[in-house]
């Protein structure tokens, strides 16, 4: 059976890939560490996408356990937080990502600290969280508080801690707030390109992209807009000038006047941007035509509606699974 | 002729290579490594992996039937859609998918004889 011989052959090449690459790392200054983490990536995503059973896939189980050897350590040490979640099964790291109800349980929770600030009705507000949890699939919106311990939880895995819900107080100066939440948006839109589309942003930021330069532009509204007097917003606005870009106080502005259930439909508002669905169009085209064969053709002849094919070198994704064929033979009429 | 433009970039669309992809684009991010480091990777992916189909896969055979639904010939890259396929791979086992996408490349390289 050709898929046994997938695992073999794809640890081959990647072996051979990561050896000859050596030379370029060293070129580049780039630290063997990392060559080394590109290829335990590569193998992970490999046994992640379960095209076939690699030689290497015993591994990633007892992986996790703390000084299992010197390179799993490096490794740990360096890697990206996708893989910090220790004894998580790896396969499962990409689903919490993208996981709705993470992004909904954010959302849900921001929508209580906005009733509470606005003193808006307790029911509106529960009204809005239902809806939010719904569209993620998510019944239990009982245990919020206690999921979320009231703080803010960041893509990445971080936490930022929000005591009050305002920002009279600062504790970090704006600025660096402002880059440490920049840097969470990239994290979750690498992410999100990995997932296939399917996050949405937190609640608090609204990510804009221009299509024809497909320059991002972040907007951040929420943290003073929503929850902040408006003398401060004022001057936020003046503040943010250079971070955020021109019309983002119109906007703001704008989102600052909403209620809470407006505000969740601009949470949910991200699940439905319309670049992301370009994405995730693209995603399927690719996803559909996951049933591929790429091979090098030796002849194609066709006589009246039958048509023949020798075929050379294949990689073939069928149901889910690889192939690898030397030689390969079509036949099908039109 | 430069050793990196000898093999098609076609098999960066595998698994395997949208793996690797994937893992070069996370390092890239991480501006762990440069993106003209990733391209280096990605061409000497090229090279290796067909040199692995040509050599340790040669024998491996693989035939299939099916209907013809779309086919396009352009820039000398076949490409098929067929539905309903029967694919009879080594040692009889038989596969069924309802609808395949082929990307054939020329086993002749531009240039070659």
């Amino acid at each position: 059976m050709s898929n046994n011989i997938v695992g073999n052959a794809y640890r081959d090449i990647i072996e051979d890939v990561i050896n000859s690459s050596r030379i370029d790392f060293e070129d580049s200054g780039v630290d063997e560490t990392t060559l080394r983490e590109l290829q335990l990536l590569w193998q992970e995503r490999l046994t992640m996408s379960g095209v076939a059973i690699f030689p290497w896939d015993p591994e990633p189980i007892p992986e996790p356990e703390p000084g299992n050897g010197g390179t799993a350590v490096n490794y740990e040490m360096s890697s990206p937080p996708l893989y910090a979640g220790g004894g998580v099964p790896i396969s499962a790291t990409p689903q919490a990502f993208s996981n709705p109800a993470m992004a909904a349980m954010r959302a849900a929770q921001h929508i209580q600290e906005f009733a509470r600030e606005e003193r808006v009705p307790a029911e509106i507000a529960d009204e809005s969280i239902k809806g939010v949890m719904k569209r993620a699939g998510l019944e239990d919106a009982g245990d919020l508080d206690g999921a979320n311990g009231g703080g803010l939880i960041l893509p990445g895995g971080g936490r930022i801690a929000q005591v009050d819900g305002s920002s009279d107080e600062p504790e970090l100066p704006r600025e660096a707030v402002d880059r440490l939440l920049e840097l969470h948006i990239l994290r979750q839109k690498n992410g999100e390109s990995e997932a296939g589309g399917r996050h949405s942003l937190p609640s608090n930021i609204t990510l804009r992209r221009s299509r024809q330069s497909r320059k991002i532009e972040f907007i951040l509204s929420q943290v003073d807009g929503a929850l902040d007097s408006s003398d401060d917003d004022d001057s936020d606005d003046d503040d943010d000038d250079d971070i955020a870009n021109v019309g983002a106080g119109g906007s703001s502005a704008g989102r600052r006047k909403n209620n809470a259930g407006d505000d969740s439909d601009a949470i949910n508002s991200d699940l439905d941007d319309p670049d992301d669905e370009i994405n995730s169009q693209d995603d399927e085209e690719n996803e559909d035509s996951g049933m591929i064969m790429l091979c090098l053709y030796d002849k194609v002849t066709r006589t009246k509606n039958k048509w023949k094919c020798v075929l050379k070198d294949g990689v073939v994704n069928v149901n889910g699974k690889d192939y690898l064929f030397g030689k390969g033979s079509g036949e099908y009429e039109w | 002729m430069s050793a990196s433009n000898v093999y098609y970039e076609l098999y960066r669309r595998s698994s395997i290579g949208v793996a690797l992809i994937d893992s070069l684009d996370e390092l890239i991010k991480d501006s762990k490594i440069q993106p003209q480091l990733a391209m280096k990777i990605l061409s000497t992916f090229d090279r290796s992996i067909s040199e692995a189909l040509t050599e340790k896969v040669k024998s491996t055979r693989l035939s299939f039937k099916g209907h013809l639904d779309t086919y396009r010939f352009c820039d000398d890259v076949w490409t098929f859609i067929i539905l309903d396929v029967h694919f009879k791979m080594e040692g009889n086992e038989a596969i069924v998918a309802d609808k395949i996408k082929i990307v054939a490349n020329n086993v002749k390289k531009p240039g070659e004889q």
